[in-house]
């Protein structure tokens, strides 16, 4: 669409033996974790062939030590122990894929019906599932076991018993939640019935998690056999890992120093368990993005080379002589998964001017906040930063992620949106604003309880507030706050980053005049991070247009409104006075019909 | 809501919860062979007067459900019948072994509790480097492991060493000992035991602390936090710990009351004489009264940890108190 986008993909894609090796490397925990299954399942199906001796057999001394014939020496009983061992596998896998099985098809069926039903049905099950998972398992099995006789089936039918319980909580919560949307709603409106609705909508969107959960199952039945059988309720005469376990016990194994009959079926059940943990792991990865969001890594984000600085003739801008804060050259790179890159900011100059308020428009995706992270020194670890931020004249850049940390706060400061979860949930405000206070120094807890309250009360919060925990304010109070906190260590810099843009215009328009008359009154410079061209218009001195990673247009707000130099800029303010129509604050003079014309495109840009 | 009616809603739950876990128990034990009486008529010395006098005081001749009223008013009054094996009070004796228990689970307890938070906050601020990977993967070993079997492989280590069955040394008393002889020969006998139960569980407790960390540590008050020039470590300290604690702090609570029927295995191992321990003499020598009992005493104390859980959380996080 604009001159400046044509060219390739900014994600850059490598291709073969790289590829593939990179994959293996994140997933090493899945595929370490399936082999290893499918290699015990194997040996569990074939024991009878692998196996050197017959099960139940005595071939051989008491206790006797390893040896040629006998690998693993031989048992309590003069049994081969390697032998043994197979026969075990065959037991303890059938134990925990049955108990699996049972416990996953149960804890299904529970956790399915009550979060699709709702409701008391939902109460009284739940209410059944809190029970069962504080039952305490061993007393259980005794009396189970005690009444049924121990067999095969009773202990995995116990095991699979208390197992379900975790299953069911798992798949009740995205259960209830997808009864709600929308394409449930549809397909019950369709005509369809209920067990319609749960196995073509809802089972396929939880049988994930259920097979994860049932894959964890696996490790806790092989657990919870060894216990059974360790207390005398396994299978009697069974050959289990867990038998194993327990004859070696009560045989005295330990007191003989026959190390090699103990050894060999704890390392099975280990590597079992270890097996299964790392594919529920793996699973759980997948399905909780959440644990792939972090502000706290490691790492910091690497400083790439920093390039010549350009002549000015070359840059095609005068110099502004008043700049507070200078960006130049600056390009962020990510490096993905499989050895991918995403070429984010290309080589973008900015200069940020004393005492102005300058926007910094563009679409979600378009780097604006990528520019915004990388000006307070916050990049990503995955990130290579190259080029120079200067602050009066000093490059933080090259100092790295600790060059911005002494004027955060103090010089740049970071008004985040109030909608967010901007404030730490578990404690007052005064506590995150005193905080901030200190930024700019140590002074007495009373002074800084003092200079909070005057905050507040700049900003129109009453000082009595500050007592308060954040979820007890509402989204503008939050945003007012936000900007007090701001204030606190007396910033000459603040960036605002979409600080308006949960609000409704009431409040909207409410904080912009106060930003507007903080800015007068205490002489900063504002940078607005927004996607909202109408409060560029109405707030800022300038504008910064970036699409794609790049800055592909900037000036005075009134020269980007009326004359337009960048195609982008230009659609971008169309479908702008498009989609605010005729509440007359933006871009009177667009004309409306082209507007209408190319809106559904650019519209799409926006979002 | 306010601290009082949340505790009272708290209490009157947890006393609900109690009652079904009892009414449970109390059918659950019905359901196997024999009655008390009947039970108690195989073991030696019991007198046909003490048989009716168990009658009596469980109402075994009445129906079922005055069986139950029964019960639970023997309950109330803490009798919880008589144990086949010891000819005394289940009650005593549950106390007695958990006399036993008590220091030596709740040592390791903590220990555990204080390695996994240690290690789990490492692992979670390491993240993807060979640090996490390496506690990470330990964790998920030790975990791995059954507990009966570290504990075997102890005693195949330590024996001679280190002192790997009982409580105490029987030849102690007659050499005079000093309180103080005592105390370290009681404290001896406790390593094994307790290092195994560490292991056993410090490796969950890891885990769980690390991802309790890692989910905070995409919260958007840790940038604030960055964003104000804190130091990483200031940060993990002011922001992510106290929000970090809450939910390990329920699941903790949880796992705790398991830690109890977790102690079976690694007393029978170490013939340590607590409540595990009592519970596999119990079973090999079907004295169901005692079993009954320490069932109840195990289910109980997970409710009890659960609502001190609750109550802690009330008084962490200020969402819940409005």
């Amino acid at each position: 669409m604009a001159d400046t986008t044509a060219g390739t993909s900014p994600v850059k894609k490598t291709v073969g033996a790289r590829r593939v090796l990179a994959l293996a490397k994140e997933n090493a925990g899945l595929i370490v974790g399936v082999a290893l299954l499918v290699v015990f399942g194997a040996v569990a199906l074939f024991a009878g062939v692998f196996a050197p001796y017959p099960a139940d057999t005595t071939v051989g001394d008491l206790f006797g030590a390893p040896s040629a014939e006998h690998w693993l020496g031989l048992d309590d009983g003069g049994q081969d122990v390697f032998s043994q061992l197979l026969y075990g596998t065959q037991q303890s896998m059938l134990i925990g894929l049955a108990a699996a099985l049972v416990s996953g098809v149960v804890g299904m069926v529970v956790g399915v019906t009550a979060g699709y039903f709702g409701g008391w049905v939902e109460g009284v099950l739940m209410r059944i599932t809190d029970y069962v998972i504080v039952i305490p398992f061993i007393p259980l099995a005794i009396v189970v076991a005690t009444i049924h006789g121990a067999s095969l089936s009773a202990t995995i039918l116990i095991i699979g018993m208390l197992l379900w319980a975790n299953t069911a909580r798992v798949v009740r919560a995205p259960v209830l939640s997808l009864r709600h949307r929308l394409f449930v709603a549809r397909a019950r409106g369709m005509g369809a019935g209920h067990g319609r609705v749960l196995v073509r909508h809802i089972l396929p969107q939880v049988l994930p998690l259920i097979i994860s959960s049932s894959v964890l199952a696996i490790a806790t039945a092989i657990f919870a056999d060894t216990a059974m059988s360790f207390l005398g309720l396994g299978i009697p005469g069974g050959s289990s890992w867990g038998q194993m376990i327990d004859i070696a016990f009560r045989r005295g194994a330990t007191t003989q120093g026959a190390w090699w009959a103990i050894v060999p079926p704890g390392l099975c059940v280990g590597v079992v368990v270890l097996a299964c943990s790392l594919v529920g792991r793996h699973v759980e990865r997948v399905l909780n993005p959440r644990l792939a969001v972090s502000y706290m890594n490691p790492g910091d984000f690497t400083v790439g080379p920093t390039p010549e600085p350009k002549p000015v003739a070359t840059t095609g801008k005068h110099e502004a002589d008043d700049a507070v804060l200078r960006v130049r050259d600056l390009d962020v790179v990510f490096s993905l998964p499989a050895g991918e890159e995403f070429h984010a900011l290309h080589s973008v100059d900015l200069d940020i001017r004393r005492g102005r308020k300058l926007g910094i428009v563009g679409e979600s995706g378009s780097g604006k906040t990528t520019l915004l992270m990388s000006l307070l020194g916050l990049s990503a670890p995955n990130a290579t930063v190259s080029g120079r931020i200067e602050l009066g004249g000093e490059d933080m850049l090259a100092g790295g992620a600790e060059g911005f940390r002494k004027h955060l706060w103090r010089d740049i400061a970071w008004i985040p949106q109030g909608a967010m979860n901007a404030f730490n949930p578990v404690r007052t405000m005064e506590w995150q604003l005193v905080e901030a206070v200190r930024r700019a120094g140590p002074v007495s807890s009373a002074e800084a309880k003092q200079r909070a309250g005057d905050l507040f009360e700049r900003v129109g919060i009453p000082r009595s507030r500050l007592k308060r925990y954040p979820h007890e304010f509402s989204g503008g109070m939050k945003q007012r706050a936000a900007i007090a906190m701001a204030l606190a260590a007396r910033p000459t810099i603040l960036l605002a980053d979409e600080a308006t843009t949960a609000l409704d215009a009431m409040v909207q328009a409410q904080i912009l005049e106060l930003l507007e008359s903080l800015a007068e009154e205490m002489g900063l410079t504002i940078v607005f991070v927004t996607h909202d061209l109408g409060l560029v218009g109405d707030f800022c001195d300038e504008a910064a247009v970036v699409y794609q990673g790049r800055i592909v247009e900037m000036g005075s707000v009134v020269d980007l409104y009326h004359r337009p130099q960048n195609d982008y800029t230009r659609e971008l303010f169309n479908a702008a006075a498009w989609s605010r129509g005729a509440d007359g604050s933006t871009a009177q003079d667009t004309d409306q019909d082209t507007a209408q014309g190319t809106a559904p495109e650019a519209e799409k840009a926006v979002q | 809501m306010r601290w009082g009616s949340y505790l009272a809603r708290r209490l009157l739950g947890a006393l609900v919860t109690v009652w079904v876990a009892a009414t449970v128990n109390f059918f659950l034990f019905r359901l196997l062979p024999g009655d008390y009486v009947s039970n108690f008529a195989r073991v030696p010395g019991a007198t046909k007067a003490f048989q009716e006098q168990l009658r009596a005081e469980f109402g075994l001749d009445k129906s079922l459900g005055g069986q139950y009223v029964t019960y639970l008013w023997q309950l109330l009054h803490g009798n919880l019948g008589y144990s086949y094996q010891y000819k005394t009070g289940v009650s005593g004796k549950i106390l007695d072994l958990l006399a036993n228990t008590v220091p030596m689970v709740g040592l390791s307890t903590i220990i555990a509790i204080l390695i996994g938070t240690l290690l789990g906050f490492l692992a979670a601020w390491r993240k993807g480097t060979p640090t996490d990977g390496a506690t990470v993967l330990v964790a998920l070993v030790v975990f791995a492991l059954p507990v009966q079997w570290m504990g075997m492989m102890l005693v195949l280590w330590f024996t001679g060493v280190l002192p790997t069955s009982g409580i105490s040394d029987p030849y102690m008393e007659m050499m005079n000992p000093t309180l103080w002889e005592t105390v370290a020969d009681y404290l001896r006998h406790m390593i094994l035991p307790s290092i195994t139960l560490l292991l056993s569980t410090a490796g969950s407790y890891v885990l769980l602390v690390r991802t309790a960390v890692l989910d905070t540590f995409g919260e958007d008050y840790v940038l604030t936090a960055r964003a104000k020039g804190l130091s990483k470590f200031t940060i993990l300290r002011r922001h992510i710990a106290p929000n970090a604690m809450l939910p390990t702090i329920t699941v903790i609570a949880l796992t705790l009351g398991t830690v109890v029927g977790g102690a079976v295995l690694v007393e029978t191992v170490f013939s340590w004489p607590g409540i595990g321990w009592g519970t596999y003499q119990a079973i090999n020598n079907r004295d169901y009264p005692l079993l009954q009992g320490i069932f109840l005493v195990m289910t109980v104390s997970v409710i009890v940890l659960n609502l001190l859980a609750d109550l802690l959380y009330f008084r962490l996080d200020p969402r819940i108190r409005k």
